[in-house]
């Protein structure tokens, strides 16, 4: 007891400390990627601000928005266009002197109130619930489904989710704990085809309703027997930027705040004029001697690596054709946009042509970016990644559990599986190897010239990159028949390579280690050669072999694990780092990392054993 | 083990010698030119003697004992061992070799090192481990047989090779400075058990040594040598009675022929070229 006590202790302050220092390190590995999610707007929580649609549309003539109006600040607009109706503005409501124009598209009720659907496609356009404004929403998971996944988190649980376009039923579809949803069965892959497709993935509806697929909309509340419409043309109130619209001026400002340039959900209008936003790129190629540039259309502000160019100062302009004063480096980029934000943070835009006096420069739609999503500091983002570069220490032993449970026994995906199957190859491969090595030692000592004439190219086997190897391998078994899927050969054969070389060179080393006098001892008793090799040589040798045979065990590891990322095996520990890589499981891959590592000191601490059990004369210090 | 009569007073040795050594020279190859190990030796030893090769580092004591074992081949000259050629008398097995080293097999047990020389004759597994055990016996490490060397004493371990040395029971005896490493109580009783393994087995012995009352008190004849190069300065027949006891390391005869030993080493030292 006492001196398991003295063996372990060591052991548990170097692992100790190494779990301690996990956290720095897994701190300082995160920090870039911390500091960006803190830094990069794009990564803020976004709130998208959009022309109001009126609260109720019971009563047309007075249009109810639910905040206070400014007259000055803002514009009636049916669809894109400024509305030219004449109306009057009292605090939230707006009333209107003629009719109100209003197209209503009714859903069809799919069940008892919840799940409705229209022939429309999925729009921005409000939804009334018996003539009231329905505020929509929804809660994106962390995860990405990747047609395996069936675990996803979101910051809460109550609540409805729903996956594409249906109603997930708790206990039949899914269960939930602790902020995470678990789905019954995968989700099916997520492509990412259309960027807006939310409802690829499951989703939490934390509105009055969201939209789960083109034409479906699912409400929080089922709400039976009621009306639910799709107001497809409704008066909206929207934003009208600051500036002065004398036909010269071509700076606007949109008052609430913060751009940022890649906010696709911006929308700016002159008059029923949509203002693109997305650069147009010249036809030309910069090579960097070139200025002479031309568009696809004339007009436009251009920008230069997203700052926005001047006209005179920097270039010239003829037609579609613009000349700068300087020459395009390869590296730039060169695009033109009907505007280009002039200071981000104070919400200025710059105009590529000034409106004429009495149009009305307006927002349809935009984002507001307020704070960062993931906390204020670089450490409360740090904290918030859902997966760190290196992985927090702890972490790795509340995730393992379930990373082995996580497929049954019966799946060639469990992890036990794998591990057994990795765990086989490196056997065989360390067999073969060794069976190798052993066999070119002895004849490298008993036949000298042998060693002179073949040594040069065991070392040069092992400068042969393994990677370029195996798909040669794998082709060449291929003609002999030998199926990848089901053969452990081309793992045999990898893990040979790689560890015959170790225990070649060790065994030799061994077999020739033998001390002078032992040999004139057998000299002296008349041994025959083979009674030399086989009393003395291979005794002396041993301590080389097994110390030998330890590196061809981890040569062996390395050898199968790259074999099974190689040979399409879609078997083994090899098989699943590489598919925890292309999915982007960081931690997964470091749960992949620890369980091979053990797997080489499991392999490590055999060949020790075995030494133990077979040559229990070799002293231990 | 077969008893030969032994020569009570050491005398010189008969006609037919087991052993002989007529103008034998070594050298070695080096790069600073040859090295000369051996010079001229002439030397002829009897059966059932006990011949020590006494002289400073260098004087070619290993060697020549190498050279009679077939270890090394001479340059020039000639050894006859039981009228044949060294190579001949080592396949015929007809030397036991204990080094200055045990060289015990550490892969082997005691017995197993002790058997190793019967394997190697395949002598029947029986037979041998009967031998080994008597061997043993004889060294008084009969305990011991199931112990590794490394769990053995130096005096020990070089008791164990001297029975593997005997268990095949070769004609002659050839020991390299057996006792070298040992300490001075462990070296006498070794001393006192050799000479007791040679008088019960009455094997021929060769014994190297630098160690003058050793050589004396061993020894029926001292062969004294001298180094650069080596030779044979003097042979030095010992009267003192058989068998030897405690009481012959302090008897005046012991004294005087130590002190005529040291002379003749010292003799060839002052002769040296």
């Amino acid at each position: 007891m006492r001196r398991l006590l003295e063996n372990t202790f060591p052991l548990l302050v170097v692992l100790g400390a190494v779990f301690l220092l996990g956290y720095p390190f897994s701190y300082l590995m995160g920090y870039p990627l911390a500091q960006n999610n803190l830094e990069d707007r794009n990564r803020w929580s976004q709130q998208i601000v959009e022309a109001l649609p009126p609260l109720d549309i019971g009563a047309p003539a007075a249009l109810r928005f639910g905040t206070p109006l400014e007259p000055d600040g803002g514009l009636l607009v049916l669809g894109n266009a400024p509305y030219a109706a004449e109306y009057a503005v009292q605090a939230d409501a707006i009333t209107l002197a003629g009719a109100y124009p209003l197209v209503l598209d009714p859903f069809t009720a799919l069940d008892e109130g919840q799940t409705f659907r229209t022939d429309q496609v999925a729009s921005e356009s409000p939804v009334y619930l018996d003539k009231r404004l329905l505020k929509p929403g929804y809660e994106k998971p962390l995860e990405k489904p990747d047609g395996q996944r069936v675990g996803f988190s979101f910051s809460a649980t109550d609540g409805v989710f729903v996956l594409r376009g249906r109603l997930l039923v708790q206990g039949v579809d899914y269960e939930v704990q602790e902020g995470v949803l678990t789905l019954k069965e995968p989700a099916p892959l997520w492509l990412a085809l259309r960027p807006e497709a939310d409802w690829a993935r499951p989703l939490r509806i934390t509105g009055d309703y969201a939209w789960a697929d083109d034409h479906t909309v699912i409400l929080q509340q089922p709400k039976p027997g009621a009306r639910l419409e799709l107001a497809e043309t409704v008066v909206r109130w929207a934003e009208r930027l600051a500036g002065g619209v004398d036909g010269i001026n071509r700076t606007f400002t949109l008052v609430h705040g913060k751009l940022v340039p890649s906010d696709a959900q911006r929308q700016i209008l002159v008059n029923d004029q949509l203002l693109r936003a997305d650069g147009r790129r010249a036809l030309e190629r910069a090579d960097g001697v070139r200025r002479q540039f031309t568009f696809p259309e004339p007009g436009g502000v251009l920008l230069l690596d997203g700052k926005a160019l001047e006209l005179g100062r920097d270039y010239e302009q003829a037609g579609a054709t613009v000349t700068l004063n300087e020459p395009l480096s390869r590296r730039s980029q060169l695009l033109q946009q009907d505007y280009a934000i002039l200071d981000a943070d104070a919400g200025q835009l710059l105009l590529a042509q000034a409106p004429a006096p009495g149009s009305a420069v307006w927002a349809r739609r935009y984002a507001v970016y307020d704070k960062p999503k993931c906390g204020a500091t670089v450490f409360e983002c740090f904290l918030s990644l859902p997966q760190h570069p290196v992985p927090l220490p702890h972490w790795i032993f509340t995730k393992a559990p379930s990373f082995v449970t996580r497929f049954e026994w019966a799946s060639d995906r469990n992890v036990l599986r794998e591990v057994w199957y990795t765990a086989r190859g490196t056997l065989v491969a360390l067999l073969s190897g060794g069976a190798v090595g052993l066999f070119l030692a002895g004849l490298f000592v008993l036949i000298r010239p042998l060693e002179r004439a073949m040594l040069p190219w065991v070392i040069a086997s092992q400068t042969v990159p393994i990677i370029a190897l195996v798909p040669m391998l794998v082709l060449i078994l291929a003609n002999f028949g030998i199926r990848i899927q089901t053969s452990i050969l081309p793992t045999a054969i990898i893990g040979g390579y790689l560890s015959f070389f170790p225990i070649t060179i060790g065994a030799a080393k061994g077999l020739r280690s033998v001390e002078p006098l032992a040999l004139d001892l057998m000299h002296s008793y008349a041994a025959s050669p083979w009674q030399v090799f086989f009393k003395v040589r291979v005794y002396s040798a041993l301590p080389f072999i097994f110390a030998s045979f330890k590196v061809g065990a981890a040569a062996s590891l390395v050898g199968a694990l790259i074999s099974e990322t190689e040979t399409s095996n879609a078997k083994g520990l090899g098989f699943a780092i590489l598919g925890q890589v292309q999915a982007g499981n960081v931690a997964d891959l470091w749960i992949l990392f620890f369980i091979s590592s053990l797997l080489g000191i499991l392999f490590v601490s055999a060949v020790g054993w075995a030494e133990r059990l077979l040559a229990p004369w070799v002293r231990k210090i | 083990m077969n008893k030969r009569p032994l020569d009570e007073q050491g005398a010189p040795a008969p006609a037919a010698p087991i052993i002989s050594v007529r103008n034998v020279n070594k050298s070695f190859l080096s790069k600073g030119g040859d090295i000369v190990a051996l010079q001229g030796a002439n030397l002829e030893v009897a059966d059932g003697e006990f011949v020590s090769l006494i002289g400073p580092s260098g004087c070619g004591k290993t060697t020549l004992l190498r050279l009679i074992a077939d270890l090394d081949q001479v340059t020039s000259g000639q050894i006859l061992v039981k009228g044949k050629t060294p190579e001949k008398a080592r396949l015929d097995r007809d030397y036991g070799y204990v080094f200055q080293a045990p060289v015990l097999y550490e892969w082997r047990t005691v017995k197993r090192n002790v058997e190793l020389p019967l394997e190697l004759m395949n002598v029947p597994k029986a037979r041998r481990q009967h031998l080994a055990g008597q061997l043993l016996e004889l060294v008084g490490l009969e305990r011991f047989a199931k112990h590794y060397p490394w769990q053995l004493s130096g005096g020990m371990q070089q008791r164990v090779s001297i029975a593997r040395a005997l268990s095949f029971s070769p004609s002659i005896l050839l020991m390299d400075e057996p006792f070298g490493a040992l300490d001075e109580i462990t070296r006498e009783q070794m001393q006192m058990e050799l000479l007791r393994l040679w008088r019960d087995t009455g094997t021929t012995t060769i014994f190297v040594t630098h160690s003058i009352p050793e050589a004396v008190f061993l020894s029926t004849r001292v062969v004294v040598m001298s180094a650069r190069p080596g030779r044979i300065t003097d042979i030095i027949p010992l009267d003192l009675p058989q068998p030897r006891t405690v009481e012959t390391r302090e008897s005046a005869r012991f004294f005087e022929l130590a002190t005529r030993v040291r002379e003749a080493l010292r003799r060839s030292e002052k002769d040296a070229p």
